[in-house]
């Protein structure tokens, strides 16, 4: 079976969406030499499906019959000879179904039940998908959306995320964000790395798919930059209006909601990046304007998001009060102590459009548009403590998609498009230009402003990809080509700057170290871009074996001439500052499935391959951007002042600060192993065991290449520390620029692609359904995950010491568990549907995952590298003195892990598991013959988990202490053991929140 | 058979897909990370910088056998250590790139040296070129009072406004003050300087009659070109301050004047004129070239004139006593001319 047969091609929406459930089958009696398939096809939602368009083959593929599903979804084909049969579902706005090897005997009836995902409106990327996709949707049983061995079983990897989207179930995959190994943000499906549609500045976080419909997005709420926050779905009530004439279907659905979490700003984990999401009204239309031959889709949507900024952990609010008072004319009480979580709005307008035509029989045409506007609401402009992140963003995109077939057997299918997406990233609120980034440190508080850098930035980007498809015996070929031309543009203010204070009681005195810059940086645009060659091909050599082998080749076009190089710096260090461009790359890819006999219980999939990402353009615009245009001035002194130092030993430093990008680099590789096996036990219950491997490299790292490359002592916790340690009366700290290896010079940061990862899990699954609406999905996972490259609680890859070969390094203690290693993931979904005319329907989906790691650390201001405050990642020890001081704080946060020489291992403690609980509850209010009216309770986050970012300063350096040095190097550092360490310091997810709605079928 | 059709092509799947995993496994390897790869070195001079103008020059000297330590920036390791050779100078190669500090032993220069020139005070080296280096290290300058105070046997420099035009007394002296106190310098040489001038002497320190002074300086007026500013002020004393140092132990070495001292004996000897002077706390000797009696327009010495007289105090007689010297003509005046003898009584 081919999966996308011309069949399949035929169906003029190609959007189609999300997941087929299972079907089952039965055998009922029938007539002695014939038998028969009758079936029901339903929603999504339970609901029959009229209008669906049936159509079965039989196994040989010489016959064919189509029927169309009566209102009440059910149908049925009579006088079927004995065999096996292929049965495809379809409808306009619905993802086909395929099913394969539905069996026939004699005087029997199978009964089948269908159930196709009331797909988003028609939206351009998602052609890509089944023209791609059938064939490897086939036969899945598990899960309702798709699975991991389906997202993998995509045969060109490194689809844009707005390829994937539709892809997912809303209970089936899950969706996190932001996480993908030192990859900056992207996204992980069901674990699967997938990169973001554009420049991470732009997304691929919330902010580009708010603007999308919500249908598109379904209602994809994941925080911008969160490590792991998963997607939950589930349509907001609405209503739909259905009018079927003939095989002509019209819809107006209209929908409307409004959501609703408990946001107290007493909670101080309560700093929800995120958005709450508010009132949200939409229109969607879509019908025939010319039966058969010309259909439309259309729909608008407002929306309005209550949105809170990371507020600040309890323990932080007294220096916060302070740095408040210090500000003349400041609005604040003195002593006041009451920090409101701050929060705004954002209003976002979406809408989208499209033509589907057929000119011709064999022929059709798609033409696809969206837009999307989202604005700031009014925010409070006032705290210059947290001053407010102004947005402006918009998204654009036009497409038209081509299909033609060439007989019964080949068809040709070519896509253009542009996109344009834009986001401006300001600060307001008073004080701003002086102060900038208020950081009390290590790795602790952000306070005010965005961690994302501010700016504008703009992608527009081009793509042309014709495709083809040949059927030819037992093989199903398809190639083709992919280009991509994107044209970025990246206007980044300099802020004030930023002033760190390393703990409270450093705090107390308004002093600090400080970084501010001077100059601009340029606007910049630069050009990259991407093309493929891919050719795939599924062999089906017999009918219990099916391989599918591809080969994809890549070039990626990276903007060279774009890149300014700094000859001071080259005549420093010999260095080059020009970008190379990638090799070519090949991404090979084969997945199997095989039954040891046709009628096997007994079902084995294996897979391997290797996919490519791309070089992230965000990434990309900081080695454009910064080419020497702005310096940095790091000095020490009250806040607020920028003060000059009082002496030459805290002199300020002023140096360039430059961005490189590595020999060599190259975007990540992801080699992957795949090997599953599932037994179907008995009718309605299938058991599935799985074992994946996967192995990424070319990860970026980010180092700081001006860093000296000589340690200046080691503290009593064993960090090695580098540039020469000075007490400046209320802090310990770096003397300015003596860290600096080359003066003149400041960060020059350097992004090369020597990281690594590998992720192992062993998964095993059971699924039930019981054909009447019960069904039940149990899963768990356990996996290892390692690798060397650490990250930000951005996402961002975290700066590295060097790496000289004099000192400095340590391969060996970065090279352990991942920031994203949850080994434990329990998944258990299920849903309950009564009998009956007035029914009623319950779901829920619990998790359980692993808390996130973190290592211990020291929070102090020795280590100030970047614009955030965040240290090269470092191993410590206890020092003995201290042990029984720390030990029921490392208990607490589950702490283990010392390495041979002391040292904590990295990601050696780890938060509290995530235990997540969704319920739905759907009660039918009344029906009639040509209505039904339904209500709809959704409780998400019941069990209320979030993500948080932990305190990991198992120790803070009190600045007001003594500074012992002992010869020859160990520097004894007045240390204070933190209280609130693995406490957290930032809630990453909206509370509880709870809709309600009315659903009215006529 | 369709079996072992299926059975043929899983193996031939299978040995694919190991394969698969088996290829790329060329990971990223160093090529992938910035290597700043090559080595530089230092190439330089150390000197004594008798000239003290941070800069090799004429007048100064190589500094052989200076150990110099080379550290890089922010590190307190030594990277390397270099002795110079006898033309002063040193060389450290196979340095890796960065910013370094040439310092030199502080046990080789001890009390008696200290750095006076460190060009550049941060050197940067680059890979494959040498980076120029100079150490200058010279004597202390110190202020003149505790050059008075200190110990024999010291060189230093000494720093001050001259008192004398060099040649102006025996021995070459110069007296120089530097508004805390006045130091007597014996055989300077190479000064051209007037009285006013800002100069610098290098000699070493020896207690002399008591006193302490720089001998054997070698000196360089640090005002040359310059508008000479005037002459400090003498400071008015008694014959008895003069000439006894306990009296007045800071004035040694100091521009003193006497404003009215009666002569009480004259004695010419050799071309150097004493006289014996007092006024009514007591008596001093005051001593100078007598060709200085011309430039003074004093055509005869009497027991009893009343004379005005400016000069330099230098210590006599073990230290017991001290003299004044006048430097120039102008130092010395008439104020009343001795009276007549008395007419005996007829």
């Amino acid at each position: 079976m081919t999966g996308t047969g011309p069949a399949a091609c035929l169906a003029l929406a190609a959007l189609l969406l999300l997941s087929a459930a299972p079907p089952r089958s039965g055998l009922e009696a029938q007539s002695t030499s014939t038998g028969a398939l009758a079936g029901t096809v339903r929603a999504a939602d339970g609901e029959p499906l009229d209008g669906v368009e049936v159509t079965l083959r039989d196994g040989t593929g010489g016959s064919e019959r189509v029927v169309t599903a009566s209102r009440d979804g059910s149908f049925r084909f009579p006088f079927l000879a004995p065999g096996g049969y292929e049965l495809v579902l379809e409808r306009i706005g619905f993802i086909p179904l395929v099913v394969q090897d539905v069996e026939i005997r004699p005087g029997m009836t199978a009964r089948l039940e269908g159930s196709l995902r009331s797909a988003s409106p028609p939206i351009t990327e998602v052609d890509r998908v089944p023209f791609a996709l059938l064939g490897s949707m086939s036969g899945e049983t598990t899960g309702e959306g798709l699975t991991r061995a389906e997202l993998e079983g995509l045969p060109q990897s490194g689809f844009p995320l707005v390829d994937i989207l539709p892809t997912l179930s809303t209970a089936g995959s899950r969706f996190s964000m932001g996480g993908a190994s030192g990859y900056g943000p992207s996204a992980l499906v069901d674990g699967i790395p997938f990169r973001g549609a554009s420049n991470p500045h732009l997304g691929p976080g919330h902010l580009h798919l708010l603007s999308f419909p919500t249908w598109f997005a379904q209602e994809v709420q994941h925080p911008r930059g969160v490590p792991d926050a998963e997607w939950r779905g589930g349509p907001l009530p609405s209503l739909h209006l259905t009018s079927v004439r003939g095989t002509s279907v019209f819809q107006v659905e209209a929908r409307g909601g409004l959501v609703t979490g408990p946001f107290t700003s007493a909670d101080p984990g309560m700093a929800s990046a995120d958005a709450l999401q508010g009132p949200e009204v939409g229109v969607l239309l879509r019908g025939p304007i010319r039966r058969d031959t010309l259909h439309f889709a259309a729909g608008v949507e407002l929306r309005r998001l209550l949105r809170a900024r990371p507020a600040v952990a309890a323990g932080e609010a007294e220096a916060l009060v302070r740095f408040r008072e210090s500000i003349p004319d400041h609005p604040w009480a003195p002593g006041d102590l009451d920090l409101p979580t701050p929060t705004g709005e954002w209003d976002v307008i979406s809408g989208f459009g499209r033509l589907d035509w057929r000119p011709a029989e064999g022929h059709d045409l798609a033409l696809q548009g969206r837009i999307g506007l989202l604005r700031d609401g009014p925010w409070d402009t006032s705290d210059p403590v947290l001053p407010s992140a102004r947005l402006e963003a918009s998204d654009a995109a036009v497409a038209l998609t081509s299909m033609s077939r060439l007989g019964e057997s080949a068809a040709i299918e070519v896509r253009v498009g542009l996109e344009n997406a834009r986001r401006e990233f300001a600060l307001g609120g008073i004080g701003n230009e002086v102060i900038g980034r208020v950081l009390v440190t290590e790795p602790g508080l952000v306070v005010g402003g965005d961690p994302q850098a501010l700016g504008t930035f703009e992608q527009t980007s081009f793509y042309f990809s014709p495709n083809f498809q040949l059927e030819a015996g037992d093989h199903s070929l398809r190639g083709g080509i992919q280009g991509v031309v994107e044209l970025h543009s990246v206007a980044t203010p300099t802020p004030g700057g930023t002033h760190l204070m390393p703990t409270i009681q450093n705090s107390s005195d308004l002093r600090g170290a400080y970084l501010r810059w001077e100059g601009a940086r340029p606007e910049r645009e630069f050009r990259a871009g991407w093309s493929a060659f891919y050719v795939r091909d599924r062999w089906t050599p017999a009918p219990n074996l099916a391989i599918t082998a591809g080969m994809r080749m890549e070039f990626q076009s990276l903007p060279e001439d774009e890149v300014v190089g700094s000859a001071g710096w080259g005549l420093l260090t010999g260095l080059s500052h020009e970008m190379e461009q990638p090799e070519p790359r090949f991404s090979p890819r084969l997945h199997t499935e095989w039954r040891p006999s046709a009628g096997s219980p007994w079902l084995v999939r294996a897979g391997a391959g290797v996919e490519l990402g791309r070089v992230d353009p965000g990434l990309l615009g900081e080695i454009v951007a910064d080419t020497g245009f702005v310096r940095a001035v790091r000095g020490m002194g009250p806040l607020g002042e920028w003060a000059t130092g009082s002496g030459p030993e805290t002199a300020e430093y002023r140096g360039t600060r430059l961005s490189l990008i590595g020999p060599g680099f190259s975007p990540p590789r992801v080699r992957s192993l795949t090997v599953g096996l599932s037994r179907a036990l008995v009718p309605g219950v299938e058991l599935e065991a799985r074992l994946e491997h996967r192995a990424t490299d070319y990860l970026p790292r980010v180092r700081d290449l001006n860093r000296v490359p000589l340690r200046y002592g080691v503290d009593q916790l064993g960090r090695e520390i580098f540039g020469e340690v000075l007490l400046d009366e209320t802090h310990l700290t770096i003397r300015p620029g003596s860290d600096r290896r080359f003066q003149g010079f400041d960060v020059v940061s350097a992004l090369e692609s020597d990281g690594s990862s590998t992720w192992s899990g062993a998964t095993a699954a059971l699924q039930f359904t019981d054909g009447r609406g019960a069904s039940l999905y149990a899963s768990y996972t356990y996996s290892v995950a390692e690798d060397d490259t650490p990250l930000t609680p951005w996402g961002r890859p975290a700066f590295l010491h060097g790496r000289p070969s004099s000192s400095g390094d340590d391969p060996e203690w970065l090279q352990g568990r991942s920031d994203l290693d949850q080994p434990h993931h329990l998944l258990l979904r299920g849903r309950f549907r009564s009998d009956g005319r007035l029914g009623w329907s319950l779901g829920a989906t619990y998790s359980l995952r692993s808390g996130p790691p973190f290592t211990p650390s020291a929070r102090d201001a020795l280590g100030f590298e970047a614009f955030e405050s965040w240290s090269a990642p470092a191993p410590i020890r206890v020092p003995p003195e201290l042990e029984s001081e720390v030990s029921a704080l490392l208990a607490r946060s589950n702490c283990a892990g010392i390495d041979p020489d002391g040292r904590f291992e990295r990601n050696a403690c780890r938060m509290g598991a995530l235990h997540d609980l969704d319920l739905r509850f759907a009660l039918e209010l009344g029906a009639g013959v040509r209505w039904r009216l339904l209500a709809t309770v959704d409780a998400l986050n019941l069990l209320d988990a979030r993500h948080t970012i932990p305190d990991p300063a198992l120790f803070i350096v009190d600045g007001t202490g003594t500074l012992l040095e002992e010869p020859p190097e160990l520097l004894v550092l007045p240390l204070a053991v933190n209280p609130s360490f693995g406490e957290p310091l930032v809630g990453l997810r909206p509370g509880r929140m709870l809709r309600v709605g009315l659903s009215l079928r006529y | 058979m369709m079996i072992p059709e299926s059975r043929s092509g899983l193996a031939a799947t299978t040995a694919l897909l190991l394969g698969m995993v088996l290829t790329g496994c060329d990971g990223p390897g160093s090529e992938q990370v910035f290597a700043i790869e090559g080595t530089g070195s230092i190439e330089g001079r150390a000197f004594l910088d008798l000239t003290r103008t941070g800069e090799f020059g004429e007048g100064d000297r190589v500094f052989p056998d200076l150990e110099v330590t080379i550290r890089m920036e922010g590190s307190r390791d030594i990277v390397a250590t270099v002795v110079t050779d006898a033309d002063g100078r040193l060389r450290v190669e196979n340095l890796v790139p960065g910013t370094y500090r040439g310092l030199p032993d502080p046990t080789a220069l001890g009390d008696s040296l200290e750095v006076t020139g460190m060009d550049p005070t941060l050197i940067a080296v680059r890979p494959g070129q040498e980076a120029a280096f100079s150490l200058g290290a010279s004597f202390p300058i110190l202020a003149l009072p505790t050059i008075m105070a200190g110990s024999e046997g010291r060189r230093v420099y000494a720093e001050g406004i001259a008192l004398n035009p060099p040649g102006s007394l025996d021995g070459d002296a110069v007296h120089l003050t530097d508004g805390m106190g006045s130091l007597r310098t014996l055989g300077v040489t190479g000064l051209g300087a007037r009285v006013g001038d800002r100069v610098r002497i290098l000699g070493h320190t020896q207690r002399i009659d008591g006193e302490m002074m720089l001998v054997a300086g070698q000196g360089r007026n640090l005002t040359a070109g310059q508008e000479t500013v005037e002459a400090p002020s003498p400071t008015s004393v008694t014959a008895a301050q003069a000439s006894f140092p306990g009296s007045a132990p800071e004035l040694a070495s100091a521009l003193v004047r006497l404003p009215e001292v009666t002569v009480e004996s004259a004695r010419t000897s050799f071309g150097r004129t004493t006289l014996s002077v007092a006024d009514p706390s007591g008596t001093v000797d005051v001593v100078f070239r007598t060709t200085l009696l011309f430039d003074a327009r004093i055509e005869t010495l009497e027991v009893g004139m009343v004379l005005a007289v400016t000069g330099l105090l230098v210590p006599t007689s073990g230290g017991e006593r001290r003299e004044v010297q006048p430097r120039i003509g102008s130092d010395l005046s008439v104020v009343s001319e001795a009276p007549p003898p008395d007419e005996p009584e007829d």
